[in-house]
């Protein structure tokens, strides 16, 4: 992608421009808090639990004393952390693996989407559960999930693309002039398929974010004193009359993040796909 | 007349400003004539047929005078266009299947002209798409009526969409490249098939092309454009035995005669047509023609008339026709 | 007479259907229904049909993309069927192809110098260093210049696409080309320039040709053999300059009629009688304008005909 397509026009370029800047702040908050907070997010501070947003606390503390605002820096990490390696897992699987059912055909094209399907009749919450019900609660699991649930959905759209190319002449072509099934993979399929893989990772991003903060909330993901967004909601429960700030932070939280990660899906596939179906 | 087009010029948005495709192009045509239009890519034919259609893309601008049927086209808004499309005037496209729904069956698209334009019943507007079908000498209409657009073969398709033309009466006919996706074979049944339906119907025919050969055989005159503006036009007997323009006869001598000696060298003209028709002054074959001098670049082209009816727009061709 | 550098021998290639129903029995195609044909170095073979006649299906066996049901594709002698892939990737270098989308054979996302090399990626012993003054000299051979390969393919116009694909088809200096529909997608007057093109590559590289067409005036300026194609089987096989001039199966003279010409008035078309689709007998016998009853029994077969022409119908034309 080249960096006109920042210079997008229209509603199209003002969703990718305001999509990267969303996820640009996700990021920097989450880098920000591996080397500073206003607090330490976990600090416990019973005395001065509950208290208004002022300017020694820019958005109140929770009811155990703990600094909000550090605490949804911190928690900025795990739900990037999730993010990022489940839809990594899900890529790296579900691209192989759809790969080799366009290439093959036949009984193994068959084999590989019926064991989608399967994986794709159990949402991630429900395998999460069943991971922390065996290997106890954790971020770790919880990742493990979602990457899984992943893998399916990539593997199928991988597939249904990769045939529309494999359609195409060019590689045929690419046979022709002796390239072996590996070579058409790397050198053709792949960046063909990439534009529509690139766009529904970032929308299976936004899908882990959300994930996640469910299984935290449930208390199946992040253990504390690790922050999370989730977690934070659940906590919130028991303070709602009191202080019901406290869920709207965390939750405006998520929300922004996926509606950023949703932009930069919709602009990402603009500014890709008329690109490169543009004749001179 | 029919159709009388004077002075007609299109200018499209394009990220630079406004770019004109179709420089000052005028012609006329009689009810029931055939017309012909030949061109390369980006001759601006295309843009040519749209203007008539009112179908240009959003941001086109359109100068010049389209008179059809006595009304000024450019002065009617959408929804009278609307009104005349499918109904008077009526256009068939070069690729069949993506102009065809592929999720509609035939039968209801040749129909819907008739549901839309003349308030027919579903039932009887079927009736007639099947009577169309049959008219336009498609074997078992029925059959095709029922059938998706998949189903069918490329030139099975095309007679559908005459079909789907045809089903209002219309007095003018515009086809697009209606055969350069179909084989040699199919495309002279099909080419026949308008040629006939024409003169049965007292319909004027509007065709767009860009194989000569093609249209000196199905109309009655013809007109060749390159970058946006008229370079010859009249009669096809005329031009095609008393070709005056430079790319006219370059286009004649292109094609490979069957007969001829195996490996001669065609004569092919070097270099490529603009993308697009600029902002120019002069000629916009100047330079790919083998007879440029400086004033075919600085000069506005004279319309030079030296036999009945038959036109170019050279400056190397005088007011008799002859090279200078 | 030396063995031919392609010889193609009883050439089968059905296709199977779907099934209409669950238990209904499954339907075949024979897109390729027994063709047999040699062509000898430096000479150019063609074949003309229309769509459904096979020839795009015979192109892709020749070039070994799909493997044939029954029959021999023999290429330098040897049988590309029976070749182990490593040995079939190296003789690819040898025969090349140009397909008909200019705007679909060349990958949207490399640059052209990547496509037109691509070839060579098969030839281990081509060096980097190598490749990149290979890639300009088949640039050049085309008429596009060293600053076109660092461009995409959207940058260039149908023609220049082909060319490019004609770079590609050449760069492992071939001795066989198969040409499928080069020029169909092309505006007439740019047909020109690439048939010229190819017409100046035979002469200067010594390439063969299998070209592949509907367009028969295409085929007859290039070719100096000609086969017509029918419903998977050849009807009629000739010198060009004869059989396009004097056709003697009804359906080649149908093909010639059906091309547009310039000169002549075109003779005024009949359309024949309706006729059942018949499975015996010949296949062209439903549209053909001189069918007898015979024709609708018996298919006939590829008979000489004298001065290497041959045809497969009961009553040729011309006596």
């Amino acid at each position: 992608m080249s960096a006109s397509a920042l210079e997008t026009r229209g509603r199209a370029g003002a969703s990718l421009r305001l999509g990267l800047a969303v996820v640009a702040a996700l990021l920097g908050a989450a880098a920000l808090s591996l080397v500073w907070t206003p607090y330490p997010p976990d600090a416990i501070d019973v005395p001065h639990k509950l208290l208004q947003p002022s300017f020694a606390h820019w958005l109140g503390t929770d009811g155990l004393g703990r600094d909000v605002a550090s605490e949804i820096l911190a928690g900025a990490r795990v739900s990037i952390l999730v993010g990022v390696i489940a839809v990594g897992v899900g890529l790296v699987f579900g691209v192989a693996l759809g790969l080799v059912a366009a290439a093959a055909k036949g009984l193994v094209e068959d084999a590989i989407m019926k064991l989608c399907d399967f994986t794709f009749a159990f949402p991630a919450l429900l395998s999460a559960i069943m991971l922390t019900a065996t290997y106890g609660p954790g971020v770790v699991n919880a990742i493990v999930a979602i990457g899984v649930a992943n893998v399916p959905i990539f593997a199928k759209l991988t597939r249904a693309t990769a045939n529309v190319v494999l359609a195409r002449e060019f590689t045929l072509a690419a046979r022709a002039a002796g390239r072996g099934p590996l070579g058409v993979a790397f050198d053709h399929v792949l960046p063909n398929v990439a534009p529509a893989l690139i766009v529904q990772a970032t929308i299976q991003f936004a899908v882990a974010i959300l994930a996640e903060a469910a299984l935290s909330y449930l208390g199946l993901g992040a253990q504390p004193p690790q922050a999370s967004w989730g977690r934070m909601l659940s906590d919130a429960q028991g303070w709602m009359y009191v202080a019901p700030r406290l869920a709207v932070f965390p939750g405006l939280a998520i929300a922004l993040s996926v509606l950023g990660l949703n932009m930069l899906g919709d602009g990402l596939r603009d500014a890709l796909d008329p690109r490169l179906r543009a004749r001179g | 007349m029919l159709l009388e087009v004077s002075g007609l010029a299109i200018d499209l948005p394009s990220p630079a400003g406004a770019r004109r495709v179709v420089h000052d192009v005028s012609f006329s045509l009689a009810a029931g004539e055939s017309l012909g239009v030949v061109g390369e890519s980006g001759s601006g034919k295309t843009m040519t047929a749209l203007a008539l259609m009112g179908l240009l893309p959003d941001g086109a601008v359109v100068s010049g005078a389209v008179r059809f049927e006595g009304l000024e086209l450019a002065r009617l808004g959408e929804a009278e266009m609307q009104r005349l499309r499918g109904d008077r005037l009526a256009m068939i496209f070069q690729e069949p299947m993506s102009a065809l729904n592929p999720l509609q069956r035939i039968g209801a698209q040749v129909a819907e002209p008739l549901v839309l334009h003349r308030a027919m019943a579903k039932a009887a507007a079927w009736a007639e798409a099947v009577r169309l079908l049959d008219r336009v000498r498609l074997r078992d209409p029925e059959r095709i009526a029922r059938a998706y657009p998949f189903a069918l073969s490329g030139g099975e398709r095309q007679r559908a969409m005459i079909a789907m033309a045809l089903s209002c009466g219309p007095k003018l006919i515009i086809a697009d490249e209606p055969t350069t996706a179909l084989d040699v074979t199919v495309q002279a049944k099909i080419l026949d098939l308008l040629a006939s339906l024409g003169e049965q119907s007292n319909m004027a025919t509007l065709l767009i092309s860009h194989d000569l050969a093609v249209v000196a055989r199905h109309c009655r005159s013809v007109l060749a454009m390159y970058g946006g503006t008229l370079m010859e036009s009249g009669p096809v007997d005329a031009v095609l035995r008393r070709a005056r323009h430079p790319y006219t006869r370059a286009l004649l001598e292109a094609r490979p005669r069957p007969g001829a000696p195996r490996g001669e060298r065609l004569r092919a003209i070097a270099g490529v047509a603009p993308p697009s028709a600029s902002a120019l002054v002069g000629c916009p074959f100047a330079g790919r023609c083998p007879l440029t001098l400086d004033v075919c670049r600085t000069t506005p082209l004279p319309t030079i008339e030296f036999e009945a009816e038959h036109r170019v727009r050279c400056h190397r061709v005088d007011a008799e026709g002859r090279l200078t | 007479m030396s063995a031919p550098l392609l010889e193609v021998v009883d050439l089968v290639k059905v296709y199977a259907l779907a099934r209409p129903a669950w238990f209904a029995p499954r339907p075949y195609r024979r897109a390729v229904d027994g063709v047999g044909f040699g062509i000898e170095a430096g000479r150019s073979f063609g074949v003309v049909g229309e769509s459904g006649s096979g020839k795009s299906t015979l192109a892709r066996a020749v070039m070994a993309l799909e493997r044939p049901t029954a029959g021999v594709v023999r290429l330098e002698g040897r049988p590309l069927d029976d070749l182990p892939r490593r040995e079939l990737r190296a003789m690819r270098a040898h025969f090349q192809m140009i397909f008909q989308d200019p705007y679909g054979s060349l990958d949207p996302r490399q640059k052209i110098a990547r496509i037109v090399a691509e070839p060579l990626a098969a030839l281990a012993h081509v060096g980097r260093a190598e490749r990149a003054g290979r890639v300009e000299e088949a640039l050049g051979a085309v008429g596009l210049g060293a600053a076109d390969a660092q461009k995409y393919p959207h940058e260039f116009s149908g023609g220049q696409r082909q060319r490019i694909a004609i770079a590609r088809a050449l760069i492992t200096r071939p001795r066989l080309v198969v040409a499928d529909e080069p020029v169909s997608a092309l505006d007439v007057s740019i047909q020109a320039q690439v048939l010229n093109l190819m017409s100046d590559l035979q002469r200067e590289a010594g390439v063969t040709y299998l070209f592949i067409s509907h367009d028969l005036a295409a085929v007859g300026h290039i070719c100096d053999e000609i086969a017509v194609m029918f419903h998977g089987r050849f009807v009629e096989t000739g010198p060009s300059a004869a059989l396009l001039g004097k056709p003697a199966h009804p359906y080649t003279r149908e093909l010639v009629d059906a091309a547009p010409k310039l000169a002549e008035t075109p003779l005024p078309p009949s359309e024949p009688p309706p006729r059942p689709d018949a499975t015996t007998g010949c296949p062209y016998a439903a549209r053909c304008l001189y069918a007898q009853p015979r024709c609708l029994e018996e298919a006939p077969s590829l008979r000489p005909l004298g001065e290497g022409r041959r045809v497969a119908c009961h009553f040729p034309l011309g006596g």
